[in-house]
């Protein structure tokens, strides 16, 4: 009789314990009906493989920032802000990461995120932003940012996950875009001082300029769900990915970085892109 | 005897010609040296030298982990001596595709990486100590993982195995199963077109799989010894 007792106890801690992790995990048989369906280029919310859901996009929401923006995908919220901040350096030819991202994830945005759970993810998307960022061809403005040999404009883009539904690394890239292209960097003068040093000045009130953003790059990535290549995948469609490529694209058909999860097969990988 | 001098006169084009010979070739590795099973008595270590990029890998596990996943063993990197941002994720994508995680549910592998010089192509160094680690521990895999780093330099040649002073516009690392043909792993930055980064692929799967031999011989020649 008490070993029953026991018996039973344990099984309901084990089922205790499936329900925790059941946030977002799916039946066999819910798995096969999304992979079965987007085979079959039909998904759950009606969606084609190649569609994406709908994106709205607001620039300027918040004041205490240079430059802001909120992208919304379905359930998937974002927060993106820019400060401008004028560095005096050594050498500024030196500096390179002349845009920097952070990004934050709410608790509030999954429940995964709650405690530390979603510091790595947020590297993990500055990371890709900073590679997609780090080289001269899509910041036309680069030597721009740089006033004089001892002063730079650093832009930090920090980016805020407020929900998380999805996507998350296509709306940063579209936020950071919005948000740097409603930036506005002051105009300043330099004026030669003593000891060869620089210094710097407002120009006339209010005279800003905005970045050329017409070559930042958008980051897309493409899932593989079965045989189907789905782009947009919603919270439970992630979860039977197989695998996963993002590519960021910069117009004028010139590409950059991406980072590629788990297993695809070689001859699969050109049809992806 | 302090130093030998030479009566051979050595005609300066001669030591020029050197010079160039020694510069990287398009098609070769730096020297590659592997070795797995370092430790006596504690299994799951592997070294892997390319060039002077050094990186020891050490596998802990796996082990018990009560609050670990239901279905699959869970896998944590921990990196020394190296910024790991921007390849931790890479690095785990990779492991969860090589190693039979379903085998070991609730359980926890540990990989700890120690780079102990960098040189560039830390990624696709350590990509090989981590796999041959995981293997040397006795962990069950789908293969071996071979990976290899190419550039795309400026004049649109490709280079295998850059080292960290070459100029490059685009640098892709890839990590591939030969005996399976699936890929695990791509990281890429800088730009290219979408042409150049299809022969970028597949020159840097073509050259991956020129490791696969040494890393066979590798893990061999620990099993006979």
């Amino acid at each position: 009789m008490q070993t029953q007792a026991v018996e039973t106890e344990r099984r309901m801690i084990r089922d205790a314990e499936k329900e925790t992790d059941m946030e977002n995990r799916l039946s066999d048989g819910e798995k096969v009906f999304i992979i079965s369906g987007a085979e079959a280029d039909y998904r759950v919310d009606g969606r084609r493989c190649e569609d994406f859901r709908n994106i709205m996009v607001e620039s300027g929401v918040i004041d205490t920032t240079d430059g802001s923006a909120r992208v919304r995908f379905a359930t998937t919220d974002l927060l993106v802000g820019v400060k401008c901040e004028l560095q005096s350096v050594e050498n500024s030819a030196a500096v390179q990461d002349r845009i920097r991202f952070s990004v934050d994830c709410s608790a509030n945005a999954t429940p995964q995120f709650e405690g530390k759970g979603g510091n790595e993810f947020a590297d993990e998307i500055a990371c890709a932003l900073r590679t997609a960022y780090s080289n001269d061809y899509v910041v036309p403005d680069f030597e721009k940012l740089a006033v004089s040999p001892s002063h730079v404009w650093i832009l930090h883009v920090d980016i805020v996950i407020l929900q998380y539904g999805g996507s998350i690394i296509e709306a940063a890239s579209i936020g950071a875009i919005a948000a740097l292209t409603d930036t506005n960097i002051c105009e300043v003068e330099t004026k030669p001082a003593d000891e060869n040093r620089v210094t710097v000045e407002m120009s006339e009130m209010g005279k800003v300029w905005n970045l050329d953003t017409t070559r930042f790059p958008v980051i897309v990535s493409v899932n593989k769900l079965g045989k189907a290549n789905v782009v947009d995948c919603s919270l439970n469609e992630e979860t039977c990915i197989r695998s996963a490529v993002c590519f960021g694209f910069s117009f004028s058909n010139k590409m950059k970085p991406q980072n590629l999860y788990q297993v695809v097969q070689f001859d699969e990988l050109s049809r992806l892109m | 005897m302090p130093y030998t001098l030479s009566k051979v006169r050595i005609p300066l084009s001669d030591l020029l010609q050197k010079t160039s010979e020694d510069a990287p070739s398009s098609s070769s590795f730096r020297p590659v040296c592997f070795k797995i099973n370092l430790f006596e008595n504690k299994k799951g270590s592997a070294y892997v030298e390319i060039g002077s990029t050094r990186v020891l890998a050490q596998v802990v596990g796996p082990c018990e982990d009560s609050s670990g996943d239901f279905y699959e063993a869970q896998i944590k990197v921990v990196f020394s001596g190296f910024d790991e941002v921007s390849i931790r994720s890479q690095l785990i994508g990779a492991m969860r595709g090589l190693i039979q995680l379903h085998l070991y549910a609730k359980s926890l592998i540990t990989i700890n990486l120690t780079v102990l010089a960098d040189d560039g192509g830390v990624l696709q160094a350590a990509l090989l100590a981590a796999s041959m680690a995981i293997i040397d521990a006795g962990i069950e895999v789908l293969d071996v993982c071979v990976a290899c780093q190419v550039a795309v330099l400026p004049d649109k040649s490709l280079l295998v195995d850059p080292n960290k002073s070459t100029q490059t516009q685009a640098a892709l690392t890839v990590a591939i199963l030969p005996n399976l043909n699936q890929i695990i792993c791509i990281d890429s930055s800088g730009t290219m077109s979408l042409e150049e980064y299809e022969k970028a692929l597949e020159f840097a799967v073509s050259k991956a799989v020129k490791l696969y031999p040494i890393v066979r011989k590798t893990l061999f020649a620990e099993m006979n010894s």
